[in-house]
């Protein structure tokens, strides 16, 4: 029995010196990054652009993959179903903040641990250059003329064009027909066919289009110009009734790892992702995409994840979107009104 | 369009470009005979490993893989009946059946010249229609998809190995094994039991390496066939077979190209389409009917597969969006070497454009000379006794298995498969249909879900959509003419009905 007891001790020793030895020769093998948007749209960008001066930095490959589809969700199910051992990464954008109001998916970020959040964006409603809509105005007007009647794409429930979608509901009161394509790559494709009315995209995602004159800029969903599209109208210009709303406006990006990974892992991706949010060729990439970089770490990216989630998750509550209240789930209402 | 023409000559001038584009060349031909290792992933690898190059050689390398890669699976599709990659999936239906019959040497041969067509089909249509097959690409609407796709299952007819019923028991396992998994709009699990790893789904080519390579190593371990002694004095195909087969081979590289060009659809669909096509309109196969080795089939798919090359880089380049899933990882690639594929690129520097047109031709300059060089060690293959070919393979397919998503549960996944597809292959159930299944089943729901949403959750007015657009039209014309004209049965039946009584 006393060998048992002994047996034991040395195992829970071993496994204890196992975990700092891991912790330590962090990162052994490649690590697998999961990307939770379609190839060719912002979060994927992003996640393509600062990992390779991140792998440098931890001397060993991640290997990035997309897993798309349910906003985001069957990416944040991939990595929450892979162990805490800093060997599966997610980028991902702020979706998880609204699964559990969305009815999505239990998880939110608070079953990750935040690495870093990168860059922070905004959302511009396009039209087709061929689109009758000239101005935010006429979008109002067409829209209240035929409610739900103008198709506006989407990237799923919960995704930035869909919340766009609703601030408008909210504030103007119009509707639209959502169409659910898989993220920003597709939903180009399908503005570009004329397969739409109206669609938010990101505005790293339209830009080109918007210069080049494929795709026309009606508003952009902030309280502040973007340096990528100076000459676009913000939204909060356009209609004051916005500026409330627009406080926790846009959407992020950001690399998460899953809650229980040891502090040195994730110490040790953040400084290598830190280091990559001030290369070169990063800060030029997301000057010209109307980007802002972040860089927000440890407690200061959760504060600014979960204030944005009660301003969000109320915002879709009270507009009649959510499928469940955010008491539930304990997130607070926004402090300031 | 054709400014910055001098851009075509630049991989041809610097002797480092020439050197990258030939490895890439020859190592996606390794690559995309493995099953399991894919283009996709050796130019996400590659992104990392040339990150510090300059952009011009990390391109070419980049071609250079994908062009070895798409026609590299035919290889094992050819030689062992396991499709390295799924754009080789049809290539193995009568490839395999000709190295059976001895004619290993001339069907690698064969798939190689095919190929270089194919390729070279896609690339000139690149050079010259680009704008032109971008425009037809954008108006491709959901309830087109929708029709592709479902177009697509007619398959199941061309590969139903002379029995009906069996094979559309397997193509309905395919289309429920594309449904699991989290529904693409509302995100609610669907036949996933409540199980976590399953709300992901199940990918395409785990289920593809269980049900052919898998499945296969089972069969042959059982079977006692003596390898096949492999006539390899003869790897160049005959002039006659290549000129005869023009016609089919024209036909399936614009199959290959229009479907490569499209953004929801690539290389795999395009290839089985080409074989359904040739099923369906070549009279006489020889040497043997097809699916028991005839050279119509496997002229088909291998056009198909490499014309979808060039089709791919059509919206890559004229548009900024990704033609499959290869050319999505080499747009994010330029993206980090400053460069952002797509309509401005095109006017501010349209040289880059021609660049890539002559980094492909020189790929399949390279693609002739590796393929043709290689085929006397790979017909070697066949005849290695099956004790030391086959554990090599199944070390193989787990090894590719794995690394598509890093997930130990499509290890399983791809067990499960291969024992669901020895016995299917023991009772005669083709598995071709399944693979099939998986393959259209997601591209017809989300597809038709979007085209029902877009007509306002009217399910008549997505049909009724149909009958009022020109691209539906065809399609459905496309349809009925491959129910009535080629089916002998239906169309003789038609011919009596008009009173043509003999």
């Amino acid at each position: 029995m006393k060998l048992f007891k002994w047996s034991k001790l040395v195992l829970a020793a071993s496994l204890l010196v196992v975990g700092f030895a891991n912790a330590a020769d962090y990162p052994e093998r490649p690590i697998t990054g999961i990307i939770a948007w379609g190839a060719g749209g912002g979060t994927d960008t992003v996640s393509r652009l600062t990992t390779p001066i991140a792998e440098k930095i931890l001397k060993q490959s991640i290997v990035l993959a997309n897993r798309t589809g349910a906003t985001g969700a069957i990416a944040a199910q991939a990595v929450y179903s892979a162990k805490a051992d800093g060997y599966t990464v997610m980028f991902h954008a702020e979706n998880p903040q609204l699964y559990q109001v969305l009815g999505l998916s239990p998880l939110s970020y608070d079953e990750f641990e935040p690495v870093i959040l990168s860059v922070q964006g905004s959302t511009v409603i396009v039209v087709h250059k061929d689109s009758p809509l000239k101005t935010y105005d006429d979008l109002i007007k067409a829209a209240k003329a035929s409610p739900g009647k103008l198709s506006i794409g989407i990237s799923g429930v919960g995704g930035q064009p869909w919340v766009t979608g609703t601030l408008l509901k909210k504030v103007e009161g119009v509707t639209f027909n959502p169409v659910a394509y898989d993220g920003d790559g597709p939903l180009v494709t399908a503005m570009l066919g004329k397969q739409l009315d109206v669609s938010g995209l990101a505005v790293g995602a339209a830009t080109q289009y918007i210069k080049n004159g494929d795709l026309r800029a009606l508003a952009i969903m902030k309280n502040s110009p973007n340096s990528s599209l100076p000459e676009i109208p913000y939204i909060t210009k356009l209609n004051p009734a916005f500026n409330d709303v627009m406080k926790a406006s846009g959407f992020f990006y950001g690399v998460y790892v899953k809650k229980g990974t040891p502090q040195p892992i994730i110490d040790k991706l953040t400084a290598a992702y830190k280091y990559a949010l001030n290369d070169a060729k990063f800060v030029d990439y997301a000057k010209t995409n109307g980007l802002d970089v972040l860089g927000l770490t440890g407690k200061d990216a959760r504060t600014f994840i979960n204030t944005w989630r009660s301003q969000m998750s109320w915002l879709i509550y009270d507009a009649g979107a959510g499928k469940e209240s955010p008491e539930k789930f304990g997130i607070p209402k926004p402090a300031s009104k | 369009m054709y400014t910055g023409l001098e851009g075509f000559l630049v991989p041809f001038m610097s002797i480092t470009l020439v050197w990258w584009i030939g490895v890439g060349t020859f190592v996606g031909l390794y690559v995309g005979a493995i099953p399991g290792l894919s283009v996709t992933m050796a130019v996400s690898l590659l992104i990392s490993f040339t990150f510090t190059w300059d952009v011009l050689p990390a391109l070419a390398i980049m071609v250079g893989i994908y062009t070895g890669g798409v026609y590299g699976g035919a290889r094992s599709g050819i030689l062992l009946n396991i499709p390295g990659a799924p754009a080789a999936v049809a290539s193995g239906f009568d490839g395999y059946p000709l190295a059976k019959m001895g004619l290993a040497g001339e069907a690698m041969g064969l798939s190689t010249t095919q190929s270089v067509i194919g390729d070279f089909f896609g690339i000139i249509i690149l050079a010259l229609f680009a704008p032109l097959i971008a425009q037809l690409a954008l108006s491709f609407m959901p309830r087109d998809y929708f029709l592709l796709a479902f177009m697509g299952l007619f398959l199941v007819g061309s590969l139903s190995e002379g029995n009906m019923i069996k094979a559309l028991v397997t193509a309905f396992i395919g289309i429920l094994v594309g449904l699991i998994g989290m529904d693409p709009e509302t995100g609610q699990g669907r036949m996933t039991f409540g199980s976590l790893p399953m709300l992901g789904g199940i990918h395409f080519v785990i289920v593809m390496i269980g049900t052919f390579g898998i499945s296969e190593a089972l069969v042959q371990l059982q079977t006692k066939v003596h390898p096949v002694k492999q006539q390899i004095t003869r790897v160049t195909p005959r002039w006659d077979v290549i000129w005869d087969n023009m016609w089919l081979t024209f036909r399936a590289s614009t199959i290959g190209v229009v479907v490569g060009a499209l953004p929801g659809t690539g290389g795999d669909i395009a290839a089985l389409m080409a074989y359904d096509h040739a099923k369906r309109t070549v009279k006489n196969p020889y040497p043997k009917p097809f699916g028991q080795g005839a050279y119509q089939g496997l002229i088909a798919p291998e056009c198909a597969c490499n014309a979808a090359i060039g089709g791919a880089f059509v919206p890559m380049m004229t548009l900024g969006i990704p033609g499959d899933s290869v050319t999505a990882v080499l747009i994010g690639a330029l993206i980090i070497h400053g460069l952002r594929p797509g309509p401005m690129l095109m006017r501010e520097q349209p040289e880059f454009f021609w660049f890539v047109v002559g980094s492909l031709v020189l790929a399949n300059i390279f693609l002739y000379i590796c393929g043709m060089t290689g085929i006397r060690m790979f017909s070697k293959i066949v005849e290695v006794p099956k004790p030391i070919i086959i554990p090599i393979i199944i070390v193989l397919t787990f090894v590719g298995g794995y690394s598509i998503q890093n997930s130990i549960a499509d290890i399983y996944w791809m067990i499960g498969f291969g024992i669901v597809g020895y016995f299917m292959k023991r009772y005669a159930y083709p598995v071709a249909p399944l693979v099939l299944g998986v393959i259209l089943s997601p591209i017809i729901d989300s597809n038709f879900r979007r085209g029902v949403q877009m007509t306002h959750g009217s399910v008549m007015g997505f049909f009724h959509e149909m009958t009022t657009n020109a691209i539906p039209l065809v399609l459905l014309a496309m349809m009925f003419l491959t129910l009535v004209v080629a089916n002998a049965k239906v169309s003789a039946w038609v011919k009596q009905l008009l009173g043509k009584k003999p």
